[in-house]
């Protein structure tokens, strides 16, 4: 039997595709990132040295993106998360993919406002 | 009638394999894989209706599920005069472009009643209220409800749902978008059916909690089902009777 998990394909109509990719991409980041948000609290344990060079560390222009990268991450699966319970309850089935592109519009306009907070 | 020059870039098997054939320009990517299959009789692949009524020629053309009887080659061809045909995904492999249907019938056998296609009599122990949200008007005004009249059902069991949908890739028990908005049409139009039995086949993990909103059955589904309504309303019915009791 030919069966092969397709989490990542492109089509012409992707809405609910894409949306599902999506997903699933930014739901693994969180759960990547929450390890790494745990380990690097630990830093705190090793005193206010560690921790201050770590702060310095984190105004480096390469974690500020991957700051954003996560912000936009957080919005996102927040969003379609909420659209996803919605459409699960038989609510918005007909403007499901207008509620796609709507979390993803406003996820992206909130993480330039972020990133524009940030720098 | 302009004749054009078709490459089929198909999947055998193990290998691609290329096939040249002349179709004219209105022609179909069946009439192609016709064409192709009086190269090499051995090719294996399904159809029957030519019409997009017996579901049996889905075919992933360019990665896409489709019903090669109606899809124009002109709409599919690439610059290279080239079109891709795989077999549907999900499906035991037979061979070549023809995939085992006999798990998804039996899946769809389970539920049973809105699939019955052969002419069956309206009588009138029928449930004609939930006759009223099926048919329109006109048909219900038919004098006598004449014998052979035949139940209009939109799903033509063509598979492309489950060749397209994401989870019936990971779980092998997955019920499946044809064999859930079946479920969903019994509940439209119970005649006297018990639907609680019907909903108990599938409310569980493998059948309507598995989907997660792909919405690529309803993509690809070349009858309008829309699979992908059917179980989430289905699932939002279910929730508001657990709610209720
Ligand atoms: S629901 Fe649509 S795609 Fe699925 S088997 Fe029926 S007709 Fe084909
Ligand atoms: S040959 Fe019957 S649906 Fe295509």
């Amino acid at each position: 039997m030919k069966r092969r998990s397709r989490w990542f394909e492109f089509h012409l109509h992707p809405a609910g595709m894409l949306a599902f990719m999506i997903h699933r991409l930014t739901g693994i980041g969180l759960v990547v990132y929450l390890y790494l948000h745990l380990w690097i609290l630990n830093t705190l344990r090793q005193g206010s040295q560690a921790w201050d060079t770590f702060l310095q560390m984190m105004r480096s222009p390469m974690v500020l993106l991957l700051d954003a990268v996560l912000l936009f991450g957080i919005l996102f699966h927040g969003l379609n998360g909420l659209r996803l319970s919605l459409v699960g309850l038989g609510i918005g089935l007909r403007w499901q993919k207008w509620l796609f592109w709507g979390s993803l519009g406003v996820a992206v306009c909130l993480t330039i406002c972020g990133i524009w907070i940030m720098v | 009638m302009k004749f054009i020059s078709v490459r089929l870039h198909i999947w055998r098997n193990t290998h691609w394999e290329d096939f040249t054939v002349q179709v004219s320009s209105e022609a179909y990517v069946l009439d192609a894989l016709e064409a192709a299959s009086e190269q090499d009789k051995s090719l294996l692949f399904r159809h029957a209706c030519h019409h997009a009524s017996c579901g049996s020629c889905g075919l992933r053309i360019n990665g896409r599920e489709r019903l090669a009887c109606i899809t124009p080659v002109k709409d599919v061809i690439n610059t290279l005069g080239m079109i891709r045909l795989e077999p549907l995904r999900n499906f035991p492999l037979i061979g070549d472009l023809l995939v085992d249907f006999k798990p998804f019938m039996q899946q769809l056998d389970r539920i049973d009643l809105p699939l019955r296609r052969s002419a069956e009599l309206l009588s009138k122990e029928i449930n004609i209220d939930s006759f009223k949200r099926v048919f329109n008007k006109a048909a219900l005004d038919i004098p006598e409800i004449s014998p052979g009249f035949n139940r209009l059902e939109n799903c033509i069991e063509c598979g492309l749902c489950v060749s397209a949908c994401p989870i019936a890739g990971t779980d092998i028990l997955y019920s499946g978008p044809a064999c859930l908005a079946a479920v969903g049409r019994v509940l439209s139009e119970p005649r006297h059916r018990s639907v609680m039995d019907i909903i108990e086949l599938v409310d569980n993990e493998h059948g309507l909690w598995r989907c997660h909103a792909a919405f690529e059955c309803s993509e690809v589904c070349p009858a309008g089902v829309d699979p992908a309504r059917e179980i989430l309303a289905l699932r939002s019915h279910i929730l508001r009777n657990n709610f209720k009791s």
